[in-house]
C-alpha cells in the first residue's frame, strides 16, 4: 500500500488548538486556522520562533491533543486508526523515553507494539544502533544517558517500523554538531526512499540543507510557505558566482551586465535562510499578529545570529569530517582533504547498506517514484549538491538566453577552469 | 494480546524498579522468619502456629495491599506526567490495551508476589512442629484442629418463632398495663428479645436440651469424625467451675421406629468441663443419618449439678479437606482482593495525579477494612440515624468491597475453618466481576477520551 491512494501524507483543515485556563477561558491561541499540506515523497520543513506552535500541530496530528476547531489527517486517515499509525515515525520535541529501560530494550518494547518478530525486531535493533552511533552502549539504561545520546535512541525509535511518513520535531536539539549533521544526511537519504518527512525545527541551517518545501509559522498561522529554492531566489536580482577573476575580466563582465540591467554589484550576496526567517517574522511582529510565543525583539536576530557564527567554522572542519562535501573542495586539491573525503567516500556505502537493510523499499523504485511525485527535484546523493548550485542553473539558462556568454560553472568546473 | 503483553511487561520492569517494591520484598523477607522464631500466642503449639500464620497472612496481605496500590497509582500517572506515554501512543495501539497492559502488569506482579510470600507462610508454618518440642498429645491437636479444612454449621436459633413469641409477650403485658413506665415500646422489646435468646440457650436443671444439625455432608472416609465445639458458662458458678455433662449424639429419629432397627449408631458421653472455654470432641462421622441430620443432646444432670447451663457456643464440625487446600483458597481471597486494587489504582490514575489516586485508592482500601464492623453497627443504629446513614455511608459502604469480616483471610487459618468455594466465588463475582470490571471500564472510557498531551499546572 503506498501513499499515493490519498492526495497528502498530512492534511490540515482549518486547524485551531485554544488552550482554555483552569477556568476555561481562551488563554492561549497556539494555532490558528492552519491548513498544512504536505506532499508524499516531500521533506517538509515546518519552522517557526519558539511557541509558534509547531508542537502543538504534531500533536494534534498524532491525536495526542484534540483540535478546538477543524481536523487534521495523516496518510489520509486518523493516526489513533492503527492502520495508519504502522507507518509513522514520531520524533517527539524531547526523548520521552522510559529511563529504566536499556537502549536495546527501548527499541525492543517499540519493535513489539509494531509487531516485528523478533528475528526483525533483534537485527534492526542492531542496525538502528549502529547507525545512531550508539552500538557500543545498547544495554545501558536510556536513563544514563547525555541528552544528545537520548535523542539518538529516539531517532531509532522513529525508524524501528521503517515508516512511510516521519514526523521529527526539533531532531536536532541537544544533538552535538557531528550527529546533527548525520541526522541531516540521514533525511536527505531517507527523503530519496521515498519517505515523508515532517521536519519542525527552530534551526533553520537543519532545514535549509534538507528541505524540498518550507512553511514558517508565527503566533499559530502560517505566514509563508513554499520550495525553498523558490522562497530564497532573489527574483528582481542575479547572481553569478565564479572562482575569483581578473579586475579586467570582472570591468568586462559588468559592462556586459549594464545592456542589460540598470545595475551592477559586485560582492557574494549571502542572503541564507537565516536572514529571510529573521524578516517574515519581524514583519509579522510590526503587523501585530498575535503570539502566544516567545515574543523576543531584537533578541530572536541576535540569537540567531550568534548561533551562525558560532556554527559556520565548525560546519567546515564537519564537511570534511563527515561525508562528501556540501561545498566544492577548495582550488588547490590538498592532499590531506582528499584523503579525508576519499574515507568519507568509502564510509558512505556503509551507511547505504545499512539503510537498505532498515527499509523495504529498493533504491531505484525509491528514486523513480521520487522523480515523478516529487514537486522539486531530490537533492542528489553524491556529492550532495548545494541549493546555490540549483540558483546557478537557472541563472546559467537566462544567461544563455540572453546572449549565451556566461560560462556554465558547477562545482567541478570551477575546480577545472581554475587549474587551466 | 501482544500489545497489552509489552505495555505490561514494562510496567513490571517499572514497577520492581520503585523503592517501594524493594522495601515491602526486603521487610516480608525479614520479618515473616522472625515472627515464625518469636510468635508464640499462647504458649501452645496450636496457638504458635495460630498466631504466626494468622498473622503471617494478615501482613502479606497488607503490605501487598500497599503495594500493589502505590504502583497502580503510580504507573500509568508517571507515564502521563512524565509524557513517555507520549510516544506509546503514537505506536499502532490501542488505548484500551495500554489500561488493560497497565492493570495486568501491576496485577501480575504483586500476584506473583503474593505467591511467593503466602508459599513462604505456609512453608514455615509446616515446619514449625518440627522445630519445637511440644508434646504428642499437643501435636495431635494441633493436627486435628489447626491442620485441617473443616466446615461448620453452627447451632441453629428458631428466630421467627422466637420472634413471635416476643410479639405475643409484648401484646400481652401492654394489654395488662404492666410495661414498666421509664421504657419505650422498643427498649422493651430488646429486653424481651433478649430474655428468649438466653433461655433458647441454657439448659436448666434436670432438662434435656437437644439441637438438631441438618445438611451434614460427610465426604466418604471410614475414619471420618464429627467434631462438638461448645463453650458454656453456668448460674450460679459452681465451685470448681466445673460442670458435668451427659451427652448422646446420633439420629434420635430412630427411637420412634416401630422395629427400632438402628441403621446408624447412637454415642453416647459423660464429661466435665470447665466453663467459659472452648472445648471440642470428637465422635466417629457414623453417627450422621443419610440424610445428612444429626442431633446432639445435653443432660444437665441434678445428681451431679446445681446450675442452669447457658450454651454460647454450639457448634458440629467435619473435616472437609486439607490445610494446604484451604491455604490456597484463603491465597486467592487475596489476591482478589489486590486484583480488585489494582484494578482501582489504574482506573483512577486515567484521570489523576499519582498523590490524589493514591489518597483515594487507600481511603477505599482502608474503608473496605471496616465496611463490614460499619455496615452491621449502622444496621444497630436507631432508626432516624440510621435512615441518615443509609442513605450516605451505607450506600458508599455498599458499593466498595469488603475486606474484613468473612473477607479477612486470617480467621478461616486460625480457626481451621474452611473457605467454601460458594463465598470463594461470590466474593469473586462482586468484587471481580462487578466492581472491578466497572472500574476498568469507567477508565477506559475516560482514558480513551482524554487529551493525552495536555498540561494542567
Ligand atoms: N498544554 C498547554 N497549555 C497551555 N498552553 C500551551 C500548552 N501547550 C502549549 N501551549 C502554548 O501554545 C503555544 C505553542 O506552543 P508549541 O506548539 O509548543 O510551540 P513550538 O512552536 O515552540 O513547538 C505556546 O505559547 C505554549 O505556551
Ligand atoms: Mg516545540
Amino acid at each position: 500500500m503506498g501513499i499515493s491512494e490519498s492526495q497528502y501524507a498530512i492534511e490540515t483543515i482549518k486547524l485551531n488548538k485554544i488552550f482554555p485556563d483552569w477556568w476555561g477561558r481562551a488563554r492561549v491561541k497556539a494555532v490558528i486556522d492552519l491548513d498544512l499540506k504536505v506532499y508524499p515523497n516531500e521533506i517538509y520543513g515546518f519552522l517557526g520562533p519558539n511557541g509558534s506552535g509547531k508542537t502543538t500541530t504534531i500533536k494534534m496530528l498524532l491525536n495526542l491533543l484534540h483540535p478546538t476547531r477543524g481536523h487534521a489527517f495523516v496518510l489520509g486517515g486518523q493516526s489513533t486508526d492503527p492502520a495508519i499509525s504502522r507507518r509513522i515515525g514520531y520524533l517527539p520535541e524531547e526523548s520521552y523515553l522510559y529511563r529504566y529501560l536499556t537502549a536495546r530494550e527501548t527499541l525492543d518494547f517499540y519493535g513489539r507494539i509494531f509487531g516485528l518478530p523478533s528475528a526483525v525486531r533483534k537485527d534492526r535493533i542492531d542496525t538502528l544502533l549502529e547507525m545512531v552511533g550508539l552500538a557500543g552502549m545498547g544495554n545501558r539504561r536510556v536513563g544514563t544517558y547525555s541528552k544528545g545520546m537520548m535523542r539518538r535512541i529516539g531517532l531509532a525509535q522513529a525508524l524501528i517500523n521503517d515508516p512511510d511518513l516521519l514526523i521529527l520535531d526539533e531532531p536536532t536539539s541537544g544533538l552535538d554538531p557531528m550527529g546533527t549533521r548525520q541526522i541531516k544526511d540521514l533525511l536527505v537519504e531517507l527523503g530519496q526512499r521515498g519517505k515523508t518527512i515532517l521536519l519542525c525545527s527552530h534551526l533553520l541551517a537543519d532545514v535549509e540543507d534538507v528541505c524540498d518545501r518550507i512553511g514558517i509559522l508565527y503566533g499559530g498561522q502560517m505566514q509563508v510557505e513554499g520550495p525553498v529554492r523558490q522562497l530564497l531566489q532573489h527574483r528582481d536580482e542575479t547572481q553569478i558566482l565564479a572562482g575569483s577573476l581578473q579586475p579586467r575580466t570582472l570591468e568586462k563582465i559588468e559592462a556586459i551586465i549594464r545592456e542589460d540591467s540598470s545595475w551592477v554589484e559586485v560582492s557574494s550576496p549571502m542572503d541564507k535562510l537565516e536572514t529571510y526567517f529573521v524578516n517574515i517574522v519581524s514583519r509579522a511582529r510590526q503587523s501585530k499578529a498575535p503570539t502566544s510565543g516567545a515574543e523576543a525583539g531584537t533578541g530572536v536576530k541576535g540569537f540567531l545570529a550568534g548561533q551562525v557564527r558560532e556554527k559556520a567554522p565548525e560546519k567546515e572542519v564537519l564537511d570534511r569530517l563527515v561525508s562528501a562535501s556540501m561545498r566544492p573542495p577548495s582550488p588547490e586539491p590538498d592532499t590531506r582533504t582528499e584523503k579525508a573525503s576519499n574515507a568519507a567516500e568509502k564510509a558512505r556505502p556503509g551507511k547505504k547498506e545499512l539503510l537498505d537493510k532498515l527499509s523495504k523499499t529498493s533504491l531505484e523504485s525509491a528514486e523513480s517514484v521520487s522523480e515523478t511525485t516529487k514537486p522539486s527535484p531530490a537533492p542528489s546523493p553524491e556529492p550532495p549538491r548545494p541549493v546555490r548550485k540549483d540558483l546557478l542553473e537557472e541563472l546559467i539558462d537566462r544567461g544563455r538566453k540572453s546572449d549565451g556568454r556566461t560560462e556554465p560553472t558547477d562545482s567541478s568546473d570551477a575546480e577545472g577552469n581554475t587549474h587551466a | 494480546m501482544r500489545n497489552i503483553w509489552a505495555v505490561a511487561n514494562n510496567t513490571i520492569a517499572q514497577a520492581v524498579r520503585m523503592k517501594i517494591s524493594a522495601v515491602v520484598i526486603l521487610l516480608l523477607l525479614i520479618l515473616l522468619p522472625m515472627m515464625s522464631v518469636i510468635m508464640i500466642g499462647d504458649g501452645t503449639l496450636m496457638g504458635k502456629l495460630q498466631s504466626f500464620s494468622s498473622y503471617g497472612i494478615s501482613l502479606v496481605s497488607f503490605l501487598l495491599s500497599l503495594l500493589t496500590i502505590a504502583v497502580a497509582c503510580y504507573s500509568l500517572s508517571t507515564d502521563l506526567r512524565r509524557r513517555t506515554l507520549d510516544l506509546v501512543i503514537t505506536k499502532p495501539i490501542l488505548r484500551y490495551q495500554i489500561v488493560l497492559g497497565k492493570f495486568l502488569g501491576v496485577s501480575l506482579l504483586n500476584l506473583l508476589l503474593l505467591a511467593a510470600f503466602a508459599g513462604i507462610v505456609y512453608g514455615l508454618t509446616l515446619a514449625i512442629p518440627s522445630l519445637t518440642n511440644a508434646e504428642p498429645v499437643e501435636r495431635a491437636r494441633a493436627q486435628a484442629e489447626f491442620f485441617t479444612a473443616r466446615k461448620t454449621v453452627p447451632m441453629k436459633m428458631d428466630t421467627e418463632s422466637m420472634n413471635q413469641r416476643v410479639q405475643q409477650r409484648l401484646e400481652k403485658l401492654e394489654k395488662e398495663g404492666q410495661l414498666p413506665e421509664n421504657m419505650t415500646r422498643l427498649q422493651a422489646r430488646s429486653v424481651l428479645m433478649e430474655q428468649e435468646q438466653t433461655a433458647a440457650k441454657s439448659v436448666e436443671l434436670a432438662a434435656v436440651r437437644e439441637w438438631d444439625f441438618q445438611k451434614v455432608h460427610i465426604p466418604p472416609d471410614p475414619n471420618a469424625v464429627l467434631f462438638i465445639r461448645y463453650k458454656f458458662e453456668a448460674v450460679p458458678e459452681p465451685p470448681n467451675s466445673e460442670v458435668f455433662g451427659q451427652w448422646r449424639i446420633g439420629d434420635f429419629r430412630q427411637f420412634q421406629t416401630a422395629d427400632r432397627r438402628f441403621m446408624t449408631p447412637i454415642y453416647g458421653f459423660e464429661r466435665s468441663d470447665s466453663v467459659r472455654d472452648v472445648h471440642e470432641f470428637t465422635v466417629p462421622a457414623t453417627v450422621v443419618a443419610e440424610d445428612g441430620s444429626v442431633t446432639v443432646s445435653f443432660y444437665n444432670s441434678p445428681e451431679m449439678n446445681f446450675s442452669t447451663i447457658i450454651f454460647s457456643q454450639m457448634e458440629l464440625l467435619y473435616k472437609v479437606g486439607s490445610f494446604g487446600m484451604n491455604f490456597s483458597r484463603v491465597v486467592l481471597l487475596v489476591a482478589i482482593r489486590l486484583v480488585f486494587l489494582a484494578a482501582m489504582g489504574v482506573s483512577l490514575s486515567t484521570w489523576l495525579s499519582f498523590p490524589v489516586a493514591v489518597l483515594c485508592n487507600i481511603s477505599v482500601f482502608f474503608a473496605g477494612l471496616v465496611n463490614t464492623f460499619f455496615m452491621d453497627a449502622i444496621d444497630g443504629i436507631g432508626a432516624f440515624m440510621g435512615l441518615i446513614y443509609q442513605f450516605t455511608i451505607k450506600w458508599f459502604l455498599y458499593i466498595i468491597p469488603r475486606f474484613d469480616g468473612p473477607y479477612s483471610p486470617a480467621g478461616y487459618i486460625v480457626s481451621g475453618e474452611v473457605l467454601p468455594w460458594l463465598f470463594l466465588g461470590k466474593a469473586f463475582l462482586i468484587t471481580i466481576g462487578i466492581q472491578m470490571t466497572l472500574l476498568i471500564v469507567v477508565g477506559i472510557y475516560i482514558f480513551r477520551r482524554r487529551e493525552i498531551a495536555k498540561v494542567t499546572v
